[in-house]
């Protein structure tokens, strides 16, 4: 048999256009048995907003795209087992939460168990690329990188509220937390990220 | 009253002020008169909203939802197999005797494979992949009966080409096979499908979600590396 040089042909499909989240449609299709279709949707409608919040949470220390597609491998498994007694975002939220802090634990047993030392610090170079510095100027280095110096469960709060725009009692209905904890959490954490930023992002 | 200094009156605001922020209060009467604390409010409402927009850049690889739903299917899969493989003793001795060739093994001669062979590459490539101009085939093996078709896409997202019917393919002893040579680089990746009816492609993501719908068979191959 002969091969045939490929000419790659151009006929690339349209970029997803995200639908209206619409829970009810999800409902819809658990109640019918149609998990797939369901998982579907919610990846349509949260996939790209969750892996925002799964890159903040985790930084570099975990691989994303992994963690973000167990999370809906999670989901699909799970979705039979929905009560419908939160949202289906704060549902899909709390298995999110599970998986970010297994994902930062299980990184922590491993440095623990193979680096002899601390941890080194990232070394960065003095001369930032002309892109480097766009960004910088731009605040929004500055600001992850101080998401990532709040303890873990500050930054998760933070996300949840303000990328996610979760409302505090979903906040608590996920993490079994109470929203007054919440609410004090979120309060002393940005008193702490401000505090960072004026110093230009760096930790203290 | 004394006078305060602005720094005193800011930790006034972050105190209180946010605390009350974050319950959805209204400023206190402190606040209300307090220059700096309406100040400082106005810098944590920009805060909170520069939160909104962070990781804005960032957007999982192309191509994930099809990943996804393959992997549900294998962990079906899998979850099948799991109390079958605790059901004791009779799959033992079945699989001991298919191990010995006395009974045939449905089960692997039922399943697809798909295989990808580099078969040359003009230039040396570091790790795994291969570079524009290199031979590559991928060959879909299985059981007689249904009908299968390969498609082929660059990127997660354009179609380049589809079995049987494109050129490259050749279908001979059940064997599947496309065969090219890559000029264009790329991430390729080929998806096999069982289905009795041609499905036109809208591309990778909308064709593994037709798939499901359909509760055909299908399954993707290891990404290719074109550099």
């Amino acid at each position: 048999m002969t091969s045939a040089v490929l000419p790659g042909r151009a006929s690339s499909h349209s970029p997803h256009v995200p639908p209206p989240d619409d829970e009810s449609e999800v409902l819809a299709l658990v109640a019918a048995g149609d998990r797939d279709g369901a998982l579907r949707r919610l990846m349509d409608v949260h996939g790209e907003a969750l892996y925002r919040f799964c890159s903040q949470m985790v930084g570099d220390q975990v691989p994303v795209d992994d963690l973000h597609q167990t999370i809906f491998l999670d989901a699909h498994r799970d979705l039979r087992r929905f009560s419908g007694r939160s949202s289906v975002k704060a549902w899909l939220y709390a298995i999110a939460r599970h998986r970010c802090l297994d994902a930062l634990k299980g990184r922590r047993r491993w440095l623990r168990r193979f680096q002899l030392g601390t941890v080194l610090p990232e070394v960065h170079s003095d001369v930032a690329s002309p892109e480097e510095q766009l960004v910088a100027r731009s605040g929004r280095v500055g600001l992850e990188r101080c998401l990532g110096e709040l303890a873990v469960q500050s930054r998760m709060a933070v996300l949840l509220r303000f990328q996610q725009e979760l409302e505090y009692p979903e906040m608590a209905a996920l993490s079994g937390e109470k929203a007054a904890t919440l609410q004090m959490r979120v309060a002393r954490a940005l008193p702490v990220l401000r505090q960072c930023l004026e110093r230009g992002g760096e930790a203290r | 009253m004394s006078p305060r200094s602005a720094d005193s009156r800011c930790n006034d605001f972050e105190r209180e002020g946010l605390l009350r922020m974050e319950q959805g209060l209204e400023p206190s009467a402190h606040e209300r008169g307090c220059p700096e604390c309406q100040a400082a409010r106005t810098s944590y409402l920009a805060l909170r909203e520069s939160v909104r927009h962070v990781g804005e850049g960032g957007h999982p690889k192309l191509g994930w939802q099809s990943r996804v739903l393959a992997k549900t299917r294998d962990a079906e899969r899998s979850r099948r197999w799991i109390p079958g493989l605790f059901a004791g003793g009779a799959v033992l001795t079945l699989a001991g005797l298919v191990a010995i060739g006395v009974v045939p093994s449905k089960e692997s001669a039922r399943e697809e494979s798909l295989e990808l062979n580099v078969l040359s590459t003009p230039t040396q490539v570091r790790g795994e992949g291969a570079s524009p101009g290199s031979t590559v085939e991928w060959v879909l093996r299985g059981p007689p009966g249904p009908t299968r078709s390969l498609r082929l896409y660059r990127d997660d997202r354009t179609f380049v080409v589809a079995c049987p019917g494109d050129t490259p393919c050749s279908l001979k002893d059940g064997e599947l096979r496309l065969r090219a040579t890559i000029e264009t680089p790329g991430t390729y990746r080929a998806l096999w499908l069982s289905s009795e009816l041609p499905l036109p492609s809208q591309g990778l993501d909308a064709d593994v979600a037709r798939a499901k719908t359909q509760g055909l068979r299908f399954g993707l191959s290891e990404p290719l590396h074109v550099h």
